[in-house]
């Protein structure tokens, strides 16, 4: 067990390396320039030269790169180009929004996805199932950024219930701050409840065939109650694993939907930054995405693992 | 205590299971027989209620004089594992790799009302004392993949007397195992059997096994009932053409001397069964009166559905 | 009539897609008016007969830009899923080909790396890398599409290596050429349609976001995913900006997903759900 762990956490941390290199190549090594990249055609010779300076491009690429790297470990990221402020600093205080969206997103979508996915099973191929197949087909077709300006169309100019985009700050009103996120994680949650609720029925349906659900049926255990003790646990371990791969999903739609709803999150200061050609900031918020991305998989793994005695023991 | 009559199944208008009529007394064992896709699994499921969808049973099953068919599921489910319970053929697939034994085992009497969740995890754990499973403590927590074939039947056992059901059906419970294990697990169910005094529906292929469990034995062929009687008339002394294929089948000691003798064609098609006898076209007594009407049942030693067996005399 | 029309994912998969195509085609030769001319005395019109649904903040023909944003949509997918089909399938080809060797421990690693970024976010990265625009962004789609036909393909071309008939045929002098083009790519063909439908809608998808975000397909070339951009500026004013364009998105998509089911149920049997 111990080994597996150490054998994971090594590809993880060589993963996440290269990544890091990967985005410095692009960023900062191919484009040539990437001062006169940032500052655009109409710029002085003169800006260029300082901003280069400012950047320390007239130092060795390979120690641009460590110092880059240490930086996420001692919160020295840099100067934003754009906003003059701590790149270490923006991200952080953009994570109070992007944090909690993405994890209300989630859990709607977790919540909506496996009750709907359950259901389906259940009343495989009868109208309720064809019903819920249909509405995850729309689901997955409907972009999630038209779906938001939908919601807003209806719940915000429509009915006045929530707002329409913006966030007032946790500090000033949690509670104002919560209904901001609302109608932004619904947006986020559709497309991953949709998909979630399709992988759940076909992972139930293959688990309600097995013979153990025969044998709990045999012991008086009703439909529901089968399936609630002794399907659900293990149709959900298969799901596990998708869960890591929706988690990307869903961090990119963050990306989109905080532009929707103009929340001050990561992914609007990331098409801001792109806007503003400003790479300092878009090449340490691309490896914090792509990372979150990398550790989120590597510890569903290990998650996956754990649910499953038949691994557990298997791997002691 | 148990009584079939008329007993059919049917999927999408095909019968699978004709025109079963059974009783059962408390205590006694029944040995159903047949080759594969003879209907003997579709009767267990039948008297539990479990069909699989799209098999529709008609007839009567009344236990202790409730009739069962035509039951709510939630009624059935109160009779389920408390007054009959099933052992299933394969201990591999049948238990549930998630869970710990002891909770499976434990979970009827909880389920049931018969316990408290405390009370149940140590009956289960005297429970599987009982079915002989060694360090039965340890054990209740362990994951069925931790167990070998005999030892997850031996828990499946457990399971399945864990709240004293006045009937137990065993479905080729021996079957996936090998010959030693077998006879531990017959000798161990028959333990049981005499000690609760349950009835038991023994189902098998295997002649030997019926021959060694059963105090009656009920051949199948086709979804009909061919013979049923006392184990040793229908196997000693066999009335039926089919059963006395069947039983000159069996592999002896002597193999050199005495040559098998392969009852001649192939198990019919359920879908495609001629509207008699279904054992019509591999019989050598048969003939058009046999493919045409169902032939009644005649009874001498033992009771048989055919039109021409001579009986033996009772 | 064929059965692959009574299957129901596969004929309302069908039936959408020859909408599209068809609003595809019909933009080629006639829409209803010129998508790109403005009109600033006409902007922001509620549908009318003459402009069936409406004119946006430049007073451009709603209906017009949508038809003409089908070709555009059609384009990403068959462009985006071609990048993946050519690239994708010879490098998983060639990793089956090659199994347990270097060559192939080096493409799946590869392959498992792009994949560990979030497909947008890849996008994202090229398109700051070369500059927004609709070239652009497709290639990015298209290399997020790679290691997902590269893994159908080499799985599917291990099975059919298994085969027994593929030995035979190496036996008789075949070469390893001959046998992938003669034997194994007809073989994995229906897997990859199937594939390739589904990549379809996620490609168009894909190309909606990033137009929207403003980094995708640049005016005046017209674009669903930017047609809602620039909606949801007005969406107080001119709420109906922002219905058809997501509709004919959601349309699009729906078509190819169903289409991909569809294929999927009618060329194997056995992977039908129950």
């Amino acid at each position: 067990m111990v080994l597996f762990l150490i054998k994971r956490l090594v590809g993880l941390v060589l993963t996440l390396l290269f990544a890091a290199l990967v985005i410095f190549l692009v960023l900062e090594i191919l484009p040539g320039d990437p001062a006169a990249m940032m500052m655009g055609v109409s710029a002085t010779p003169e800006s260029v030269a300082a901003l280069r300076a400012e950047l320390g491009l007239d130092r060795p690429a390979a120690a641009r790169f460590l110092e880059w790297l240490g930086g996420f470990f001692t919160g020295q990221l840099g100067l934003s180009y754009t906003y003059r402020v701590p790149v270490a600093g923006l991200i952080a205080e953009r994570l109070a929004v992007t944090v909690p969206l993405s994890l209300l997103a989630l859990g709607l979508a977790v919540a909506f996805g496996v009750t709907l996915g359950t259901l389906a099973a259940a009343h495989a191929h009868r109208r309720a199932d064809l019903i819920i197949m249909g509405m995850t087909q729309l689901g997955l077709a409907i972009p999630n950024f038209w779906f938001g300006i939908l919601l807003v169309l209806v719940f915000a100019i429509g009915l006045g219930w929530l707002p329409a985009g913006g966030f007032p700050g946790w500090a000033a009103d949690p509670m104002l701050a919560s209904r901001a996120l609302l109608l932004p994680a619904i947006a986020l949650a559709l497309p991953q409840a949709a998909s979630l609720a399709r992988i759940t029925r076909s992972t139930m349906l293959e688990t309600l065939s097995e013979d153990y659900i025969r044998t709990a049926r045999a012991k008086g255990l009703s439909r529901s109650q089968t399936i609630r003790r002794h399907a659900l646990r293990n149709a959900l371990i298969p799901v596990l694993t998708i869960l890591g791969l929706q988690f990307s999903f869903l961090l990119a739609g963050t990306i989109v939907v905080e532009n929707v709803f103009a929340l001050p999150g990561l992914g609007r200061l990331l098409i801001q930054a792109i806007g503003g050609h400003d790479l300092i900031l878009i090449k340490s918020l691309v490896l914090f995405y792509v990372a979150t991305a990398i550790l989120v998989n590597g510890a569903v793994d290990l998650a996956y693992g754990l649910a499953d005695p038949r691994l557990r023991v298997g791997r002691a | 205590m148990l009584s079939l009559r008329d007993l059919s199944v049917s999927f999408r208008g095909r019968p699978v299971l004709r025109n079963l009529s059974l009783d059962l007394a408390p205590g006694e064992t029944l040995g159903l027989v047949g080759e594969s896709g003879s209907g003997k699994s579709m009767t267990a499921l039948a008297l539990m209620g479990l069909l699989p969808p799209g098999f529709v049973a008609s007839g009567s099953i009344r236990l202790d004089g409730n009739e069962l068919l035509g039951l709510a599921d939630a009624d059935l489910c109160r009779l389920r594992g408390r007054a009959m319970a099933m052992i299933f053929q394969e201990p591999m697939t049948a238990l549930n790799p998630v869970l710990s034994v002891g909770a499976q085992i434990a979970e009827g009497l909880v389920l049931h009302g018969l316990m408290a969740p405390r009370a149940a995890r140590e009956e289960a754990i005297r429970l599987m004392e009982r079915v002989g499973l060694p360090d039965p403590a340890r054990r209740a927590r362990s994951y069925p993949h931790e167990l070998s074939g005999g030892q997850r039947q031996r828990a499946m056992i457990a399971m399945a007397i864990a709240c004293r059901p006045a009937l137990l059906i065993a479905d080729e419970p021996t079957s996936a195992l090998d010959v030693s294990l077998q006879v531990e697990i017959l000798a161990l169910l028959r333990e049981i059997r005499d000690e609760t005094g349950m009835a038991m529906i023994f189902i098998s292929h295997d002649l030997s096994v019926i021959h060694a469990m059963a105090d009656r034995a009920l051949v199948l062929y086709g979804g009909l009932a061919m013979e049923t009687g006392p184990t040793r008339h229908v196997i000693g002394r066999p009335s039926h053409p089919y059963t006395q294929g069947l039983i000159a089948a069996i592999p002896r000691g002597s193999a050199h001397t005495e040559r098998l003798r392969p009852i001649p064609g192939q198990v019919p098609d359920l879908s495609r069964l001629p509207p008699g006898c279904p054992f019509a076209g591999r019989c050598d007594l048969g003939d058009a009166r046999c493919a045409e009407t169902l032939p009644p049942l005649r009874t001498g030693l033992t009771a048989l559905h055919c039109h021409h067996a001579e009986l033996a005399p009772a | 009539m064929n059965p692959a029309w009574r299957h129901p994912s596969f004929g309302v998969g069908a039936v959408l897609m020859a909408l599209v195509v068809g609003a595809a085609l019909l933009s080629l030769v006639w829409t209803p008016h010129d998508p790109t001319v403005m009109r600033i005395m006409a902007r922001l019109r509620p549908p009318s007969a003459e402009h069936w649904l409406g004119t946006d903040q430049f007073g451009r023909d709603i209906a017009s830009m949508v038809l003409v944003g089908a070709r555009n949509a059609l384009l990403v997918g068959l462009v985006a899923v071609g990048i993946g089909l050519v690239f994708g399938v010879a490098l998983g080809m060639l990793a089956a080909l090659y199994r347990g060797r270097l060559l192939d421990e080096a493409v799946m690693r590869g392959l498992d790396f792009v994949f560990a970024f979030p497909a947008v976010l890849t996008a994202i990265l090229i398109l700051t890398w070369f500059g927004p625009g609709l070239v652009n962004a497709v290639i990015a789609i298209g290399i997020f599409n790679i290691p997902v036909f590269a893994r159908q393909a080499r799985g599917a071309t291990l099975q059919v290596l298994a085969q027994d008939y593929i030995r035979a045929a190496r036996l008789a002098g075949l070469s390893r050429m001959a046998v992938m083009l003669r034997h194994i790519l007809p073989n994995i063909t229906g897997l990859m349609i199937v594939q390739g439908s589904t990549q379809f809608a996620f490609a168009i998808l894909a190309e909606a976001s990033l137009s929207y975000l403003g980094i995708g397909t640049q005016p005046p070339n017209p674009s669903w995913g930017r047609m809602l951009n620039d909606a949801q500026t007005y969406l107080g004013t001119a709420p109906h900006l922002a219905i058809v364009p997501g509709i004919a998105i959601a349309i699009t998509v729906l078509a190819f997903n169903l289409l991909g089911d569809g294929l999927r149920d009618l060329l194997d049997p056995r992977m039908k759900e129950r």
